[in-house]
């Protein structure tokens, strides 16, 4: 496993120049390094072959004629002949807001820091919609989600899988976490401490 | 070189030239449709995204500043479009708000046509899919669009620490994706 990381981090470009030189001259000595890199370098070379196919030309022969046509069209369908127009889905949307909010139903809850009312949809969610929302938030959010909001076997798992010198260079280890794994290591429980400590950072 | 080409287009272009901005388009028009179709796995999302860059394109060019240079501007409206193209449809999915004819639609016109040639992209699709956004990006990035990890910073907005970090998940899923499909 430890083999296996060795070549990734040297084909991500991820070792020193030192740890280059060393990792190619460990690899002179080791058939089975060297076999392990060649795999993983032929396998990138048949999904760069995947990605080159032949397309029809067409397509990108006439794909600025439709974008002239598509901006043209665009312009005509413009409020430029009605004026009037312009001011009625404004207005029909504050009048629906009016209309539905006495149903308890408010879409700026969130926005406007009801966060209370939040928590409590998400304690009512199963285990798996915690954990799948919260894998989107996590990619969405990425820069913004710091390691002290995670549980601690999660934390423990991201620093198990990656490996703490992933973190030198940078003060958040956010930046590294792996959604798939982290969403791994988390139970339904875990995932609603999650948002509570990211509604307790106004993160959400 | 290629850079004060573009940089010509693009004045010409602001002088009224719409030649110019035809010019500009054959020449990126290509890049932005395989970025966008292999961040999205299909041909409707991809010509979706192409056309709504080379629409920013149309409309935001004549703000543009020259300090960056043309391409890193078209690839960082791209990658943001994509991503967010793919954002919006996680959101419909989760919501049921994707048309059930969606698998349908999605490859219908396809540009890719002949068997062969699609039974490949797909087999691509297949495995990407299982990168997330961000990974898939940088995976892209560097090994379609062969872009060096400082014009993916550029035109990510990522360190390049964490841009390599993201490439060695990518690696790790795709390449266990492979030895998998190999062995079965």
């Amino acid at each position: 496993m430890k083999m296996n990381d060795e070549v990734l981090r040297y084909l991500a470009g991820m070792l020193s120049e030192d740890e280059k030189k060393k990792f190619e001259l460990q690899m002179e000595n080791s058939p089975l390094l060297k076999e392990k890199l060649e795999k993983k370098e032929r396998y990138l070379r048949e999904l760069k072959a995947l990605g080159s196919v032949e397309a029809d030309s067409h397509y990108f022969e006439n794909l600025m004629p439709r974008l002239r046509q598509k901006m043209a069209s665009g312009k005509k369908k413009s409020f430029s002949f009605y004026p009037g127009l312009a001011y009625i889905i404004p207005v029909l949307a504050i009048a629906l807001f009016f209309l539905i909010k006495p149903f308890g139903f408010n879409p700026f809850n969130r926005a406007s820091g009801s966060s209370a009312e939040f928590a409590k949809e998400v304690s009512r969610m199963n285990d798996r919609t915690k954990v799948e929302i919260l894998g989107s938030l996590m990619e969405n959010e990425s820069g913004t989600l710091q390691a002290d909001i995670l549980p601690e076997n999660a934390a423990e798992a991201v620093e198990n899988t990656m490996g703490e010198e992933l973190y030198q260079g940078t003060d958040s280890k956010s930046q590294y976490l792996d959604t798939d794994e982290l969403l791994n290591s988390v139970s339904g429980d875990e995932a609603e401490s999650i948002y509570q400590n990211m509604i307790n950072k106004k993160i959400l | 070189m290629a850079e004060e080409k573009d940089f010509e287009y693009v004045r010409r272009f602001i002088n009224g030239d719409e030649m110019a901005f035809n010019l500009l388009v054959q020449k990126y028009q290509q890049k932005i449709y395989w970025h966008a179709r292999r961040m999205l796995g299909n041909h409707m999302d991809a010509d979706e995204v192409t056309q709504e860059v080379l629409i920013v394109l149309y409309t935001k060019l004549k703000s543009f500043n020259f300090k960056s240079s043309l391409f890193t501007w078209i690839y960082r409206i791209t990658a943001t479009r994509s991503i967010n193209h793919l954002n919006k449809r996680k959101v419909k999915r989760f919501l049921f708000l994707e048309d059930s004819d969606y698998d349908t639609l999605r490859d219908s016109g396809d540009i890719v046509e002949d068997i062969e040639n699609k039974e490949k992209i797909n087999k691509l699709d297949r495995v990407l899919e299982y990168l997330p956004v961000k990974q898939r990006e940088v995976f892209v990035l560097r090994n379609y669009d062969e872009l060096s990890y400082e014009e993916i910073s550029k035109i990510t907005g990522r360190s390049v620490g964490g841009l390599k970090a993201n490439y060695f998940h990518a690696l790790k899923k795709v390449t266990e994706r492979m030895e998998k499909n190999e062995n079965e």
